[in-house]
């Protein structure tokens, strides 16, 4: 059982230690396969079978200059793959080949450990992906292979079998769970960044655009991406009125729409008069790489953190690059007065020589009823009478896309409606200007929140008139209803939806309650795992009996109860074995005299086993094999410390019947 | 780490005396040098998170920080409890290594693994399962005649993660003997006796030494049955005769006094012993301090060769 036997000059690590370690890697790397140039996945394999083949049929290791030639030349073929801005993604490519050619070089316990570190560095890589609860998920198994094959390697022996490691690694992570949550919780958070990140961190990230561009193949998003979460304090509106403010269009050039210079005009006056309900609420809004924050329709004032422009847009400092929380008060109803004199010429702006056959029918409706009023009203039922169709799929416009979409076509989306709606006012001599934004939103009733989506994005008009102010006209309301009243999947055709399921079938009853929990775990996952800040903490701790505390008294809490827990567990790791511990075969042997106590043959206190078994086998001959047998082994056991016999001994006198 | 603190660092640990359990006062831990590494990845990781103010990041450097805190217990535990008791080490010749056995009982019902046993910068790996006593050697190389100490041993492990080291110093008080190298060049003293050659290695054959006993056959010369074990009522036994003459052998100080070197004189004194005992003479050793009269056999051979390991050892 003992040997003593040091190790043999062969190649560091064993070959399951290397397997374990390759396991680990690939893990990490594979969901980063889809984000790296082609040819690093190849290369990155290759150098894992290469050294595979180097452990299983004892070659060597490669030249160090071999080494280093590799890694020149890779370093070169990232900056053709990734230019030279070497951002996020070229760095963790450049980590990832890294990892590859450190398992040809690695030779010793430190440099596998190395691979080891690196792993986990690659773990990290990921959540500036992903921080997504399958991914959370995915990564807890990475973390419990990538522990084995520490334990691997300090198995000097190997002599724990593939289950043990698991178990011993997860044993280990799942009492690692509550310190870190603790340290999650606890911890004191700063808020970054305190260095530049790098140009590429945020690519990927879209939302909401502030242009369109009419007549160009479908603009309208029909991703089910979320855009923004929001959490009403009392009422939530409903869905007619859930217009959610973005970028307002200034500019057009007939085709393409544009916020213009007015987008980050700032004024001290807003203007607002707010006469309708009031709803409070907080936003939670995805990452979409812009500045301007959406808003129910009227918000009097900016949240702290961002400002409002004179088009009633509100601004953040800085690009929304991370999820973003902000509270904001809203009115139903308002008298929105603020235009100023180049606001006024903008929204009277249309580009010369365009749209002939509008400026002629605005012109006609002014001449019937000069009042602006009235002309909006005349719009509206234009666009209500003449066989107007929405569809998210029209046919292209090519030269004149308003008078096309006017007079020809007649198909068209919230875009073609609200841009039209706005070159006719202008065209009417109302000033007008276009707003996008969202229309509508799901309320989660797990959760009790709403939540919108990209393909909840809107278009719609906003007209300036005298005594009123800025009015919102949603012209899609006047040809399509539905889409107003009950959001975008009524007026989109059901083209995804396979089965054939009407709205009211069980089973999308069902598919909704869980798309709507699962939708309320990620909120909550959103809120209070991945939004956890400063602020965040604030909160939790002023909640938890502790407001106002500062970083040293956190720190100390912290540390308080992290030992209490560490001791907790070392005494239930160190205690519950001592109790325990006694002579197994001893044990066994006591276990073996309460049975035959049983049968009224009782042990003298001083009594030896060999005594004992003679006068109990003389006493009952029919038991005297097996009896003779146990005290055989007990003795052999116990007192020629063959500890090999243990597991013999428990059977026997498990097995032994009276 | 250098020599001098290390003697420093042990010297602050070994206030305690060891008693043969490793109990919580007995084994220290600390982090390696991977251990270290880790940390300093870790703060790394740490520092990336709060500059993406990335969660999961901080979730992860802190589920890898609290893994290694609660390492430090399970590698705590590799040797919390382990009782180790000195086991049976016999006598060596200089020049071999003594084999000390140690056995490591293990009451508690989790196992042991990957233990390492050092002893000065011999290394020993060892697992031991749950609620069991094994044995293990620890060879103790030896140059000089006389007693070797197994000394103290290191016991540690870096099980289960590697980043932390638990220690804990076991001095048992083991020692066993070292006898004298068998070596020199000269003949056994036989007196008249120089038919010897060589090493005063044994002839084959044809000589009147007594070599051994074997059992009766047919036709055994009557003169080499062994009357006197006859008459103590055992078998037919048949004095064999070879090689040396089964004559008594008196080995003396004067029979090497002619090597100046005094090792040199124990060494020829214990080939002599060792040829002797092969050959089955009766053999009696004289040097100063000690006189052992002509006897055979192993317990005689054992109190000669003692004799000559602790001669003239302080």
């Amino acid at each position: 059982m003992a040997t003593t036997q040091t190790h043999s000059p062969y190649l560091f690590p064993r070959l399951d230690t290397l397997l374990w370690l390759m396991a680990t890697l690939i893990l990490v790397v594979l969901p980063h396969l889809s984000r790296l140039s082609v040819w690093i996945p190849a290369l990155f394999f290759a150098l894992l079978l290469w050294r595979y083949q180097i452990t299983r049929k004892q070659w060597h290791l490669p030249p160090h200059w071999l080494l280093l030639s590799m890694t020149l030349l890779v370093v070169v073929g990232l900056f053709f793959s990734y230019g030279l801005r070497f951002g996020r993604d070229a760095n963790v490519a450049l980590l990832v080949v890294l990892c590859g050619l450190k398992l040809l070089e690695m030779n010793s316990q430190r440099e596998a450990l190395l691979v080891c570190f690196l792993s986990y560095f690659l773990i990290i890589t990921n959540f500036l992906y992903s921080q997504s609860i399958p991914t959370a998920l995915y990564m807890g198994i990475v973390m419990v292979v990538a522990t084995a094959t520490l334990i691997s390697l300090s198995d000097e022996k190997n002599s724990l079998s593939t289950r043990q490691r698991l178990r011993l690694s997860s044993t280990l992570l799942m009492q690692a769970l509550p310190v870190m949550l603790v340290l999650f919780f606890l911890f004191p958070r700063v808020a970054g960044p305190f260095w530049k990140l790098p140009l590429d961190s945020h690519s990927g990230i879209t939302g909401l655009s502030d242009s369109m561009s009419i007549g160009d193949v479908s603009q309208l998003s029909l991703s089910d991406e979320v855009a923004f979460r929001v959490k009403f304090d009392g009422d939530i509106p409903p869905p007619e009125q859930r217009y959610w403010r973005g970028p307002v269009l200034w500019w057009t050039n007939g085709r393409d729409w544009k916020s213009g210079f007015q987008q980050y005009q700032l004024v001290d006056q807003l203007n607002i008069h707010p006469t309708g309900q009031a709803f409070d609420y907080a936003v939670t809004l995805e990452p979409h790489n812009e500045r301007w924050l959406f808003a129910l329709e009227l918000p009097i004032q900016a949240p702290t953190e961002a400002s409002m422009t004179a088009d009633y847009r509100i601004l953040a400092s800085q690009p929304v690059r991370e999820r973003m929380r902000y509270q904001l008060r809203s009115y139903s109803h308002y008298r929105a007065d603020l235009i100023t004199n180049v606001q006024e010429r903008l929204a009277l702006r249309l580009p010369k020589g365009k749209h002939p056959g509008a400026r002629a029918l605005a012109a006609q409706w002014r001449q019937e009823s000069p009042h602006p009023e009235a002309v909006v009203e005349r719009a509206l039922r234009y666009f209500n009478e003449e066989p107007f169709v929405y569809t998210y799929t029209p046919e292209l416009l090519l030269d004149d896309p308003i008078d096309e979409f006017l007079f020809e076509t007649r198909q068209g989306f919230c875009e073609h409606y609200a841009a039209a709606f706005t070159v006719l006012m202008r065209a009417a001599g109302i000033p007008a200007r276009v707003v996008t934004g969202y229309l509508g939103g799901n309320v989660n009733p797990i959760g009790n929140y709403l939540i919108v989506r990209q393909r909840d994005a809107h278009a719609w008009s906003e007209v300036w008139l005298p005594n009123k102010g800025w009015v919102r006209i949603d012209p899609t309301n006047a040809v399509a209803p539905t889409r107003v009243e009950q959001g975008i999947e009524s007026a989109l055709p059901t083209a995804f939806n396979p089965l054939d399921l009407s709205r009211d079938s069980p089973l999308v009853i069902i598919w909704q309650q869980l798309d709507n929990g699962w939708d309320a775990l990620n909120n909550g996952w959103n809120q209070w795992i991945l939004g956890y800040g400063p602020a965040r903490q604030r909160e939790l701790l002023s909640r938890l009996g502790m407001p106002g505390i500062d970083w040293g008294g956190m720190t100390i809490a912290l540390v308080i109860i992290i030992a209490c827990l560490l001791l907790g567990y070392a005494v239930w790791m160190f205690l519950g074995p001592q109790l325990a511990v006694r002579d197994p075969a001893q044990q066994i042997y006591l276990r073996f005299c309460k049975k035959l106590a049983r049968l009224g043959l009782h042990r003298h206190p001083s009594e030896g086993p060999l005594d004992f078994a003679s006068r109990v086998s003389a006493a009952r001959p029919d038991l005297a094999a097996p009896i003779q047998n146990i005290i055989e082994l007990y003795v052999q056991t116990r007192y020629r410390s063959q500890f090999q016999t243990v597991a013999q001994l428990r059977k026997a006198v498990l097995h032994f019947r009276l | 780490m250098t020599a001098q603190s290390n003697s420093k660092k042990r010297r602050f640990f070994a206030r305690r005396e060891y008693l043969g359990l490793l109990d919580r006062r007995h084994v220290y831990i600390l982090p390696t040098q991977a251990g270290w590494g880790f940390a300093l990845v870790l703060l790394v990781m740490l520092l990336g998170s709060m500059n993406y103010n990335n969660s999961m990041g901080y979730a992860l450097s802190f589920l890898l920080g609290s893994m290694a805190m609660v390492s430090t217990l399970h590698t705590h535990r590799t040797l919390l409890g382990l009782r180790i008791e000195a086991g049976k080490v016999a006598p060596v010749f200089a020049g071999e290594s003594a084999p000390f056995q140690l056995w490591i009982d293990n009451r508690g019902n989790v196992a042991r693994h990957a233990l390492v046993l050092q002893r000065d910068n011999s290394k020993f790996f060892i697992d031991i399962p749950a609620d069991q006593r094994v044995s293990i050697d620890i060879p103790v190389p030896t140059e000089q005649r006389g007693r070797v100490f197994l000394g103290r041993v290191m016991v540690y492990s870096r099980f289960p993660v590697g980043l932390f080291r638990a220690w804990s110093y076991i001095d048992l008080d083991v020692s066993t003997l070292v006898y004298p190298q068998p070596l020199g060049h000269r003949n056994l003293p036989l007196g008249e006796q120089t038919q010897n050659t060589g090493e005063g290695s044994p002839r084959d054959g044809g000589g009147e030494d007594f070599i051994g006993y074997r059992d009766y056959k047919l036709g055994d010369s009557p003169r080499h049955i062994d009357w006197k074990a006859v008459a103590r009522g055992q078998n037919w036994m048949i004095k064999q005769f070879g090689g040396l003459r089964a004559a008594q052998v008196w080995l003396t100080w004067d029979d090497v006094s002619m090597l100046n070197n005094l090792e040199a004189a124990l060494s020829q004194l214990c080939l002599w012993i060792l040829v002797a005992e092969s050959q089955g003479a009766q053999y009696g050793l004289k040097i100063p301090g000690c006189s052992l009269a002509p006897n055979t056999g192993e317990q005689h051979r054992e109190l000669c060769l003692q004799a000559l390991a602790l001669h003239a050892i302080i």
